[in-house]
């Protein structure tokens, strides 16, 4: 099991966990600073039969009033024995606070397979495609 | 010795006679004497079987489930239990020499809240734990010829073991077995108390079930343990608990609610839990879903210092649907540790999880939950929705959610967002000439209105009124 | 509604550098002036917003003071403002809290809830405010422009003795401009109703006719006048350019 591990209130992080690869990625953003602000994207993509453990938490202590903390994690599962556990968690010790974390799993659709093979890619091009901009998405916002 | 003499249940006096008084949930028989007993051991619980004249195999249930019991470590996670003793509790005689309780034990703050609340006098005691019974024998009575006629049985678990043992041997336990962590375990060798309802195929229930409605049953037992078996294409709501503090000298609440809904059936199970700050609330809930069947889980914790409760749904069957609205209010002292759970094991199955909390006054609000979509699970999807609000500094709000997916053909989504009462919308109510109090308490409202429409409306009216007393603080 | 010598400050700036402004019962006084010069936080300040400070100056309703009044107080004395970014609170059912608020101005009145629903019913039809508006969460999901007529249905629930209009002209189109602004002009003359509208442009000022019209610039007033002005301005501009 691939162990990584990050601190910090802010970061983006992409991962492409392959073939049969077993992946932990756990972020940790700690507030304990009036006024700080934060946002944690992570994306990944999980191929066949490999393993993704995403943990997450925001800490947001005492002190830490005004505090503006986000977690996003996205998951793409694209094998077929694919697998992942989100586990976003937050602990908050103050009221004047705005968080928030989002998880998401989800898979590539048929119909969007279906849609860049009718322009001409292979099977295989298309789903590569769709990783891209899955992974690239923050270039959108 | 005494047992029950008729099988028929539409005479509720006559059944009244045979049990004699009816406390703590299961029959005092005149002519023996039992002294009570501090603690735990095996001849507590061999004496628990004696006194309900239980068949061999829930004595033997029950024992084993106390070795079990012994054997499991307390929880690793969740709230502080370190304080239990269960050395100092009494798991079923209560001692009633000179402690009898009067009105004038019933806390203050308690008495107070059923005055704002404008709770009737007659309800007053029952709820302060006064008088061991609400008297709706009349009520009882008919809507048992009603049942009766339909086919539905709804009575108390003792009854059940006695009346349907067959149906019975065959669920209970089967879906939370003592092993399955350390309070059913103690539920399993004490249990006392609960209701059994079973629904035929096709019948829906067209009005919801209270627990009051059971004769001769406290508004709510310590270790009660309640069975629902809705058959293929029926649908029952079946509701428990009341908004209005209830004062309890046990310390001790764990209770184990099993059901099972059949293909196209459908259970609704509502719970407003309000127990007094000395309660620790330990409770499992899971049902068993099948095809098509939906269970909607609607959870309110108000009170007690500490609960841990986590209503589950196995998705066993295809299109499988489960939810769980869950509402949690921590003020003082109080820790509310409470989620939910959906196991997704057949495809097409969904799941929903709702969850409000507030933290207030130093109180503390966790969310802990967990959505585990198996592989095999095809096209099922999962929302989960926390919000959380903390009212002041001294507040704290947890979130804890474990989402697992082996099947890549399903979606999962989980929001979770905390945030405190906006000054902006503050202003914005109290320009309107609403006081500061008063607005407040509405952007409560609002903020758990998803939730609370879902209850039947004498419960969301007071529970509404319940927790702006809370906001002000009148109410401990 | 009299304003005299008002000096606020907002995040330690200076916001406002001595306002003068009064405003008599069933008179309609226009304040005009660009993006920054104070007009909406004159607004705040006389609502007794909790972020502006006032260093100065004085506030008086019908003789009494505001200043050391919470927001509830000024509205229980006759005050309401309609916001230029109306809250959305969820949950809170709009038909519900507009009964909460009318049981609350009006507690001597006997009306049962379904006279009073009907009533609104009829208020809201007249100002283009959709039924099924009023099922949902205050201001929840709504437009910017049903937002506004919301805070003029409040307006009529709330019977007020002096109204501030933020710019209640931002984000309407012409037709809904026009219902609001009658209504306002029908309330201001019928009820004696003071009015202090916000306002860019000129539009407005069509269907509600003003008798005083003001100039703000950098936190003071710096004309005054009649109806007229408020062309002059229209045609001549501030003398900053400022986006919307």
């Amino acid at each position: 099991m691939k162990k990584l591990s990050y601190k910090g209130r802010s970061m983006v992080k992409t991962l492409r966990v392959g073939s049969g690869e077993q992946v932990s990625l756990a972020t940790m953003s700690v507030y304990d600073k009036p006024r700080q602000r934060g946002e944690v994207v992570i994306k990944a993509v999980v191929m066949d039969g490999a393993f993704l453990d995403l943990s997450g938490i925001i800490k947001i202590k005492k002190e830490a009033h005004l505090a503006e903390a986000f977690l996003r994690q996205k998951v793409l599962l694209v094998g077929d024995k694919a697998r992942a556990e989100a586990k976003p968690e937050l602990e908050i010790e103050t009221d004047e606070v705005k968080a928030s974390h989002a998880a998401s799993v989800g898979r590539i659709s048929e119909e969007e397979i279906f849609y860049l093979m009718g322009r001409g890619f292979s099977r295989e091009e298309a789903i590569e495609l769709i990783i891209k901009a899955f992974l690239g998405e923050e270039d959108e916002n | 010795m005494s047992k029950f003499v008729s099988k028929k249940v539409e005479e509720a006096s006559e059944v009244k006679k045979t049990l004699g008084e009816y406390k703590y949930g299961f029959a005092m028989p005149e002519n023996n004497v039992y002294k009570a007993e501090k603690g735990l051991n095996e001849k507590v619980v061999e004496k628990i079987s004696e006194i309900k004249d239980e068949s061999e195999w829930m004595r033997e249930f029950r024992k084993k489930s106390l070795e079990i019991f012994y054997k499991k470590e307390m929880p690793k996670w969740g709230a502080d239990l370190s304080e239990i003793n269960f050395d100092e509790i009494y798991y079923y005689v209560k001692p009633s020499n000179g402690q009898e309780k009067s009105w004038d034990d019933v806390p203050k703050e308690i008495k107070e809240t059923y005055d704002r609340l404008g709770i009737p006098e007659a309800e007053k005691e029952h709820l302060g734990g006064i008088k061991a019974q609400y008297e709706s024998e009349v009520v009882y009575g008919s809507l048992m010829e009603r049942f009766k006629k339909q086919g539905i049985v709804f009575m108390g678990m003792d009854e059940a073991l006695k009346e349907y043992p067959e149906m019975v041997k065959e669920h209970f336990g089967k879906l939370i077995p003592p092993s399955d962590n350390k309070f059913a375990a103690l539920n399993s060798a004490v249990w006392s108390g609960g209701s059994f309802i079973y629904v035929p195929k096709g019948v829906k229930v067209d009005l919801p079930l209270q627990a009051y409605f059971r004769i001769n049953s406290p508004k709510m037992g310590q270790f009660e343990r309640t069975l629902i078996i809705v058959d293929e294409g029926a649908y029952v709501h079946y509701v428990e608990g009341c908004t209005a503090p209830i004062y309890s000298v046990d310390s001790l609440h764990s209770a184990v609610v099993e059901i099972y809904v059949k293909k196209g059936g459908r259970c609704r199970y509502t719970t407003i839990q309000n127990w007094s700050n000395n309660v620790y609330n330990l409770v499992t809930k899971r049902a068993r879903v099948e095809e098509e069947g939906i269970m909607e889980w609607i959870d309110g914790n108000l009170g007690s210092k500490i609960t841990m409760k986590y209503p589950a749904v196995v998705l066993a069957g295809r299109k499988a649907h489960g939810e769980v609205l869950s509402i949690a209010v921590a003020g003082k002292g109080q820790h509310q540790d409470a989620g939910g759970k959906c196991i997704h094991m057949a495809p097409e199955t969904t799941s929903r999880i709702i969850s409000k909390s507030i933290s207030m006054r130093g109180g503390r609000s966790s969310y802990r939950g967990l959505i585990n979509i198996l592989p095999g699970a095809k096209n099922s999807r999962s929302k989960v929705v926390c919000d959380a609000l903390i009212l002041d500094k001294e507040s704290r709000s947890d979130t804890y959610p474990v989402n697992k997916i082996g099947e890549k053909e399903s979606i999962l989504e989980h929001e979770a967002t905390v945030s405190k009462i906006g000054e902006e919308q503050l202003f914005y109510l109290m320009s309107r000439g609403f006081s500061e109090e008063e607005a407040e308490a509405m952007i409560v409202n609002g903020f758990m209105e998803e939730i609370v429409k879902e209850l039947p409306m004498e419960y969301s009216v007071e529970l509404n009124r319940l927790i702006a007393l809370q906001m002000e603080g009148s109410v401990g | 509604m009299e304003i005299s010598n008002l000096k606020v400050k907002i995040d330690k700036k200076k916001i406002l550098l001595g306002v003068d402004l009064s405003i008599a019962s069933g008179e309609v006084v226009a304040v005009m002036g660009p993006n920054g010069s104070g007009k909406s936080s004159m607004a705040y300040s006389l609502m007794g917003h909790p972020k502006y400070e006032v260093v100065e100056g004085e506030m008086k309703l019908d003789g009494k003071v505001l200043n050391e009044m919470s927001p509830d107080e000024r509205a229980n004395a006759g005050l309401y403002l309609a916001n230029q970014y109306p809250m959305a609170i969820e949950g809170l059912g709009s038909s519900r809290f507009l009964w909460q608020l009318y049981k609350k101005r009006h507690p001597d009145k006997r009306s049962s809830i379904i006279e009073f629903k009907k009533w609104l019913a009829l208020q809201a039809e007249s100002l283009g405010l959709k039924k099924e508006l009023l099922s949902r969460g205050l201001n929840q999901d709504f437009s910017g422009g049903e937002k506004k007529k919301m805070e003029i249905l409040q307006m009529m629930v709330f019977s007020p003795k002096y109204v501030i209009l933020d710019e209640i002209d931002s984000g309407l189109d012409v037709d809904a401009l026009e219902k609001i602004a009658k209504t306002v002009a029908k309330v201001a003359k019928e009820m004696k109703v003071g009015v202090l509208v916000i306002t860019h442009y000129n539009r407005i000022l069509k269907y509600l006719k003003a008798d005083k019209v003001v100039v703000f610039e950098n936190g003071v007033v710096t004309k005054r006048g009649d109806a007229k002005l408020a062309e002059e301005v229209e045609n001549k501009g501030y003398s900053k350019k400022e986006d919307e």
